[in-house]
């Protein structure tokens, strides 16, 4: 049954990809490669996580449908890999799950190939005369076949040219050997595989910092001394950093594009370096027994207070994001700089459960890579282009539609509608109208597999 | 380890992959003479990546480990690295037949080899 399913999904992945681009295929294959790992793991697709990846895999596969950006491509395929990893081990954390898709879907066969041989020390006798009589079977008489063709086309030219005739045109050898790579990649994720020993020591791993072995007090109680009088030192500074970029931001001009470029990327810069020590020196003082230390309160209450002025520091860079965004329209890097605004806040979040909870490391890391995942797929269900260009035509007080035009095709069929609106200047109208008709061309080009949701609304 | 042994193998199992993506593409009845010749620098090229990617792992493990957990261990962070290496290259080469031919069989060709070097030294534990 499980050489069946992967034998339908081969013949498929090779309808669906062989001399295509994305689009629909790879919806359709999304769902293919669902259909087949709930097939042969059934039992997987009880658990919650592997459903809630499944739908994260489903969806990014509909959003290359739907925009087919490079975002949800990548959405797509590093779903993928994890839905596959997380059949394999469910329990395991999110990086490892990646890893043994991964390995899942690379070299599983050969796994299989050489644990099979380890289980059984030698394949039997009976298995290499199997295998040695197929061969026979089929090669001998193949090889005893051609040559003798060989010699009767010589002998008979009537016979040379009817076997000249035969024409193998109609196979496509190399759609054939598609079809083989997919039932190679089918074959591989019909059984999941995990790697170990790190899945193992993963799964051993928990969240929750353990009190070390006994150590002198003296030792500790000079670390908390080195961390309050460090924390104090860099709340101090940082406030006063604070106060500085409040009073800068209330005063200054606003419609400087330089200026406020200047700004929102320093601010940047100073809040990667700032959060990184941020959490490298919170990390390194409650790394161990510090946590467990019966007066260690003042010093938690100055890490809080550090990671809350590090939040106010985003809030700050934030709000210079958005006064840009407001003046000169969104483009991708001012749309980076909110996502990593986004993914520093969680991470400073995350950074005070971890020190008010006593946890460890690797719960800093499953819990920050699962934050990244969310906020991957959750950022490839957008039309980015569409978005910053119908924000940069109604709303930015200037517009750059050279950007606009150098885009994307995604934000084509607004763009159209504006310049027909006769909203640009003659010259960009007529960028517009190239950049519609190439569109429409490249749409119209497409086979059913590379379909995206604009074949339909051109129709419409 | 028999590194002659598994390098013809490999060699065999490499043409077969290699030819057969190249067939794929026009076939030609002349094509077949060069099929012999061709055998020279793929075994050349199998022999080195077995002697440089694949034998240090079983040189330089510890005795302790076995074939098994050698295979076990680092096994899979190789056959990573290698699809990406293979896979990257395809693309860099706009997925020309000769490069899909060449690192494909690479690729096949080297997974392959590990199962036969880990089996290779079981059986001779036997």
């Amino acid at each position: 049954m499980k050489h069946t399913f992967n034998i339908i999904g081969a013949i498929l992945f090779s309808t669906l990809f062989y001399k295509q681009d994305l689009g629909l295929n790879l919806s359709l294959f999304s769902l293919l490669t669902i259909l087949i790992l709930a097939a042969n793991k059934k039992e997987a697709f009880y658990n919650k996580t592997v459903i809630v990846k499944a739908l994260a895999f489903s969806i990014t596969g509909m959003a290359v449908f739907l925009y087919k950006s490079n975002l949800a491509i990548t959405a797509n395929v590093v779903s993928f890999f994890i839905l596959v990893g997380s059949i394999s081990e469910h329990k395991a954390s999110l990086y490892i799950n990646w890893l043994n898709g991964c390995y899942t879907t690379t070299a599983a066969f050969f796994h299989r190939l050489y644990e099979q041989s380890d289980k059984t020390g030698n394949p039997s006798r009976k298995q290499r005369m199997d295998y040695i009589h197929r061969l026979k079977v089929i090669g001998i008489p193949l090889v005893v076949l051609i040559i003798f063709i060989g010699l009767y086309k010589n002998g008979n030219p009537m016979f040379n040219d009817l076997i000249s005739k035969i024409d193998f045109d109609f196979i496509n050898f190399q759609w054939v050997l598609f079809g083989l790579l997919g039932y190679y990649l089918f074959n591989n994720i019909s059984s999941p595989i995990a790697v170990n020993p790190i899945t193992t020591m993963d799964l051993s791993t928990e969240n929750t910092l353990l009190q070390a072995k006994e150590v002198p007090v003296k030792k500790l109680e000079n670390e908390k001394q080195l961390g309050t009088i460090l924390m104090s030192l860099l709340n101090v500074l940082i406030a006063f950093f604070l106060i500085t970029d409040v009073v800068y931001v209330l005063q200054q001009d606003v419609t400087n594009a330089n200026e406020l470029s200047h700004q929102v990327h320093s601010g940047v810069n100073a809040l990667i370096v700032s959060i990184v020590f941020a959490i490298v020196i919170i990390l390194y003082f409650f790394r161990a027994n510090l946590n467990f230390y019966k007066d260690n309160a003042t010093l938690k209450r100055l890490t809080y207070l550090w990671i809350a002025l590090n939040v106010f520091l985003v809030v700050i860079i934030a709000f210079k994001n958005y006064q840009y965004i407001h003046s000169f329209g969104i483009t991708y890097k001012r749309i980076g700089v909110n996502i990593y605004l986004l993914l520093t806040s969680i991470g400073l979040f995350t950074t005070l459960i971890k020190v008010y909870s006593i946890k460890n490391l690797w719960y800093l890391l499953r819990i920050n890579m699962q934050t990244a995942f969310a906020v991957l797929i959750v950022a490839s269900l957008f039309n980015w282009d569409r978005i910053i260009t119908h924000y940069n035509l109604n709303y930015a007080k200037a517009t750059d539609v050279e950007y606009l035009i150098n885009l994307s095709d995604n934000n084509t069929l607004l763009l159209k509608s504006h310049a027909d609106g006769n909203a640009f200047n003659s010259e960009d109208k007529n960028k517009v109208n190239g950049k519609y008709h190439d569109y429409l061309k490249a749409l119209n080009a497409n086979s059913w597999q590379e379909m995206q949701y604009d074949n339909i609304k051109i129709k419409e | 380890m028999k590194i002659g042994n598994t390098a013809i193998k490999a060699t065999l199992m490499a043409t077969v992959i290699f030819w057969s993506v190249l067939f794929t593409e026009e076939y030609s009845s002349s094509m077949f003479f060069w099929i012999i010749p061709s055998i020279i620098p793929i075994f050349l090229c199998c022999l080195l990546a077995i002697i440089f990617t694949v034998c240090p792992f079983f040189w330089f493990s510890e005795d302790s480990l076995g074939n098994s957990g050698i295979f076990k261990r680092y096994f899979p962070y190789y056959a990573i690295a290698v699809f990406g290496v293979c896979a990257f290259t395809i693309w860099k080469f706009n997925c020309e037949v000769f490069a899909i031919g060449f690192f494909s069989s690479a690729f096949f060709t080297l997974m392959q080899t590990w199962v036969w070097n880990s089996k290779n030294d079981a059986n001779e534990n036997l």
